[in-house]
């Protein structure tokens, strides 16, 4: 079979970005809902900090909390996709037939949808997110934006897409073995936005935690990425925390591709 | 009465069938909504390692009022799902003839035509969460206390139905308002810390506009003994009573302006 270049998978990101474009009004809405929890957490550690009597708690000064907690709204944006849900809908309806049929790598056409979406929230939430941080940084605070943090905030977000991109390839292969997969997943939003430190960082973990979560994929979701931004890994440090990374991305991904291999033997479509 | 009861019996067995397809679902949605609390909880917790107590309010009494929040939603959650769909997709799709077509209160079909187990999470953590808390905390509990709590609880259920009740009506005019249902539904997120942490401006919202403090902050300080009967209880009938009489008004308006999608 003859590979597909890269050209032809990208109408499928395209048809994501655009059919969001027409919701953007209920879209938009549905970011103000989800911001609510943020707003909450910031009235706490406002009165957290003025509680606790001192500057800094576990090396985070107020003013980094905030930046940290909003952030993590920004870094959200680039792991919050549904490839499990597509790949494991697609295999109870059996309408991954189509795709298995046709001459491009079905990996890659999710991969695409996804980004549509990815790119989507990117640029229309994460974005003026990140450049109302910046700006309350510099104004109220006199910080001046860090470019080099800001490209390395960036590049680590890719990261922490594609470990989510291939960490959901995994999960939605699952389908294949159980046909439910909806209570799955919320379950696995949960484990992630807990673990991954966008509700807490995870210095406020106790040691035990965080000697076990050094371990696990979840740090290089949200942690990492927010962490570099906000110049806590610098230098080293920060490209260590990258290749952290690199191995993730590499680990899962082979794995993903294992497992599809032998997942889509046991495929069977009902009906025709 | 006796007539709605029987009715809504019927209709939830009903519902009860088709659920019963996806008991796994159910299960393991039920443990993804423990996780999620315990999560919550955790937050707290390890936000407590910084704090002796959180604007005066120590981690027992957080945990109480983060408690109580769930019982009232929860109980709304049960009954009144529906609105949800009402707002979502059962009016652009013309399916809302069939409520008005049978011999019973449009509303009241609506309610007993689906109930929401997913709820009892929200009810079983919340019933966890306060009986911890009172056991650690050593409040004086009376007949007054428990009475109290019950009609707290019920009301504050009845003040999320009628929130619910307002958004969810205003698909009769717009088609379509599951998001901005959504948008006030998620306001309550506030109501579940102590609501001194907040500027006016949020705590007067709460209170006044979309009145979530009566769901959970208010009566819960009522019982920790920082707040009247008056205010706790009585005020949160009050509330109660005057957002869901407007809820049922504004209701009634969208029936006789409902047009069916059919051809």
């Amino acid at each position: 079979m003859r590979e597909a270049s890269l050209k032809s998978y990208l109408p499928f990101a395209k048809g994501t970005f655009q059919s969001l474009l027409s919701y953007r009004l209920n879209f938009f809405l549905y970011v103000i809902g989800e911001l609510t929890t943020v707003f909450a957490t910031y009235y706490i550690w406002l009165a957290v900090y003025k509680n606790s009597g001192s500057q800094t708690l576990h090396g985070f000064s107020l003013q980094d909390m905030f930046t940290y907690i909003f952030m993590c709204q920004v870094a959200l944006n680039f792991v919050s996709n549904d490839a499990s849900y597509e790949v494991a809908n697609e295999v109870r309806e059996g309408s991954i037939a189509m795709n298995l049929i046709r001459p491009i790598r079905y990996r890659m056409v999710i991969l695409f949808r996804i980004l549509g979406e990815v790119i989507y929230n990117v640029c229309f939430v994460g974005t003026p997110i990140l450049l109302i941080v910046c700006g309350v940084r510099y104004f109220s605070h006199g910080i001046a934006p860090d470019l080099l943090g800001i490209a390395g905030f960036f590049l680590s977000a890719v990261m922490g897409f594609l470990i989510y991109f291939y960490f959901n390839f995994i999960f939605g292969l699952s389908a294949f073995y159980i046909s439910n997969v909806w209570g799955m997943n919320m379950l696995k939003g949960a484990i992630i936005n807990f673990l991954s430190g966008s509700m807490i960082p995870i210095q406020f973990f106790p040691g035990w935690a965080q000697d076990i979560l050094a371990f696990m994929p979840f740090n290089s979701l949200i942690y990492t990425p927010v962490m570099i931004f906000l110049g806590k890994y610098q230098g080293m440090e920060a490209v260590k925390a990258l290749l952290i990374q690199v191995f993730w991305v590499l680990l899962l991904g082979i794995s993903g591709v294992l497992l599809w291999q032998k997942a889509i033997k046991k495929l069977t479509i009902q009906g025709g | 009465m006796k007539r709605f009861i029987r009715l809504y019996t019927k209709l939830s067995a009903q519902y009860l069938k088709t659920l019963l397809e996806y008991r796994t679902d159910f299960i393991i949605g039920l443990i993804a909504f423990f996780f999620i609390q315990g999560f919550g909880i955790a937050f707290l917790f390890m936000v407590f390692q910084n704090i002796p107590n959180l604007n005066g309010w120590s981690f027992y009494e957080v945990l109480f009022i983060y408690g109580f929040a769930n019982l009232p939603r929860a109980l709304d959650h049960l009954v009144t799902d529906n609105l949800w769909i009402l707002a979502g997709r059962i009016i652009v799709r013309g399916e809302f003839d069939k409520y008005l077509l049978r011999p019973m209160n449009p509303l009241f079909y609506l309610f007993a035509d689906r109930f929401q187990p997913d709820a009892f999470g929200e009810l079983i953590v919340g019933i966890l969460l306060v009986v911890t808390a009172l056991t650690k905390l050593s409040l004086h509990i009376g007949l007054i206390e428990i009475v109290g709590f019950i009609i707290a609880v019920l009301a504050g259920a009845v003040i999320y139905t009628s929130i619910k009740l307002i958004f969810a009506s205003l698909a009769f005019w717009m088609k379509r308002s599951q998001s901005i249902l959504f948008v006030a539904y998620q306001m309550a997120n506030f109501t579940k810390y102590p609501m001194t942490i907040y500027n006016k401006v949020i705590n007067i919202f709460l209170t006044f506009i979309i009145p979530f403090a009566f769901t959970a902050f208010i009566p819960a300080s009522w019982l920790l003994g920082r707040e009247s009967f008056a205010y706790g209880v009585l005020a949160t009938c009050g509330v109660a009573a005057v957002f869901f009489a407007g809820g049922y008004a504004l209701w009634n308006a969208g029936l006789k302006s409902y047009e069916s999608a059919g051809n």
